[in-house]
């Protein structure tokens, strides 16, 4: 499972669960929300993550965020 | 300004060769020396108190001298035509660049150096095996070194060096202004949109890194990361409409020195008409998300199809996720018809047998390599260290002999191809 923002890259290094992120310098975040928006940003992203990991693949796959 | 004798987008580069420098008591040109006075410079560069200290020294080709911290190098210049500076925006009035005369200290670097947050120094051997690598060991330079104040921010500290490095080069030339040039060049690529050749047409893809502080580059003065892609006319390149305020890994950016002297640029303006249309330049951005690559590699291409593009040469800036904005660029022009030949740079790990580019993709079946970033290189001893006392990442005295990766030797891997290395396959 990655969280990635460039998932071309995470497809061509072989990650089997692939979940975008924001950007590259803030992957899990942003500067333009205030700090608890930025973190209900980043649970729901962990949250996306966990639920991707206990879906089935059988080929590599990028989830929506 | 000088009407017909200059249509508008014809430019003079007045080239004026030095040889050496020194310093003395008036700056000037004398017979091919570059003669600077060291406090007068200092005490202009300084006159705001922007810096606690300000140190200027000289490095010539041969000496056994290293430069440590380097962060960007420009070429003394002096435009000559009104207000107009040679970095217009970024120095001064905004001016259209790429039209008129302009004045060019053939053969020197200014070279801004000193410490900044978090970014990847570039080295330059003056003589020995490093002095191979990089393009401003063969350049006389004049190398600053400003420190700044305690309280100084990294971007107030960021705007200042870059400010006084473009000052130090336009005071340098200044002299030339009554002089007879050694040497003109003439870029008169007439209307580059009415030609009716047979000829393909080429475009110049050139992304431009704009990822943020210290990643960034300037158009007449303003972020490149703000832009939507645009078209700029060659000459306006090789005038100084572009200054990099680019400083991470060493060997794999492009210094505002090698802006106004991009080899993609000056070889298809000076082939333009003979083989093939230079049809003209248009500039990219390197983004950090997915949403601004996508959009930057659309309507780089988009505007590469609208000028006529049958072929289309693309460069890029950085590595690690710039080969993305590249190979996205590559994708979208193929898939208009236009053809692509990519230029980069390789992270191939020390044996070179690592793969060298984090994406690709498969439309991308003509690319340059400029040189593997991790090769390591051996560098002699030398006698005299400028531009600051460590070399960060590198334990022990500076002027010591080092094995160190190309990676941090400045422009060493350079993607707009400005390296006198080349390799032959038998």
């Amino acid at each position: 499972m990655q969280i990635c923002t460039i998932t071309s890259i995470a497809l061509a290094v072989g990650a089997n669960r692939i979940l975008p992120a924001a950007a590259i310098p803030y992957p899990l975040g942003s500067p333009d929300l205030s700090p608890n928006q930025e973190k209900a940003v980043r649970r729901k992203l962990v949250d996306q993550a966990l639920a991707a990991l206990q879906c089935h693949v059988d080929k590599q796959t990028i989830f929506n965020a | 300004m000088q009407g017909e004798e200059f249509p508008f987008m014809k430019l003079e580069l007045r080239k004026f060769t030095i040889k050496d420098a020194r310093f003395g008591e008036v700056t000037g040109i004398e017979q091919g020396t570059l003669v600077i006075n060291k406090q007068e410079l200092v005490e202009f560069l300084n006159r705001d108190h922007s810096f606690a200290g300000v140190e200027v020294k000289l490095a010539r080709p041969g000496e056994a001298v290293r430069i440590v911290h380097v962060m960007d190098a420009v070429q003394p210049r002096l435009k000559l035509s009104g207000d107009a500076t040679p970095f217009p925006g970024a120095l001064g009035p905004v001016e259209i660049a790429g039209r008129g005369q302009t004045n060019v200290l053939d053969g020197v670097a200014v070279l801004q150096t000193g410490k900044r947050q978090g970014i990847q120094e570039g080295v330059v051997d003056m003589a020995g095996p490093g002095a191979d690598y990089s393009i401003f060991s063969r350049t006389i330079n004049v190398v600053l070194l400003c420190t700044p104040h305690p309280a100084t921010t990294d971007v107030e500290f960021d705007r200042a060096t870059r400010k006084a490095a473009l000052e130090a080069a336009v005071y340098l030339a200044g002299p030339t202004r009554p002089m007879v040039p050694d040497h003109v060049e003439v870029f008169d690529l007439g209307a580059l949109e009415n030609q009716a050749h047979n000829l393909p047409r080429v475009v110049y893809i050139y992304h431009l890194q704009s990822q943020g502080l210290l990643r960034e580059t300037f158009v007449y003065g303003e972020h490149a990361r703000e832009l939507l892609p645009t078209i700029l006319h060659p000459n306006e390149v090789l005038d100084g409409a572009i200054v990099s305020s680019n400083y991470i890994i060493a060997c794999q950016k492009n210094p505002t020195y090698l802006h106004l002297h991009n080899p993609v640029v000056l070889e298809l303006a000076r082939r333009h008409g003979r083989d093939l249309i230079f049809a003209g330049v248009v500039i990219a951005n390197e983004h950090s998300t997915l949403r601004e690559k996508e959009r930057s590699a659309k309507f780089a291409a988009k505007l590469a199809w609208q000028l006529g593009a049958q072929g289309a040469v693309i460069t890029q800036e950085g590595g690690g996720h710039a080969d993305t904005d590249l190979m996205l660029t590559c994708r979208e022009c193929e898939q208009l018809g236009i053809k692509t030949v990519i230029m980069a740079n390789e992270i191939a790990g020390a044996a070179g047998d690592l793969p060298s580019l984090v994406d690709t993709v498969p439309e991308a079946d003509a690319v340059v390599t400029t040189g593997n970033n991790d090769e390591l290189v051996s560098l002699d001893p030398v006698e005299q260290v400028l531009g600051g006392e460590d070399i960060a990442g590198v334990a022990g005295p500076p002027d010591a002999g080092l094995t160190i990766a190309l990676g941090r030797i400045y422009a060493a891997t350079n993607q707009l191809g400005a390296t006198h290395l080349s390799i032959r396959g038998y």
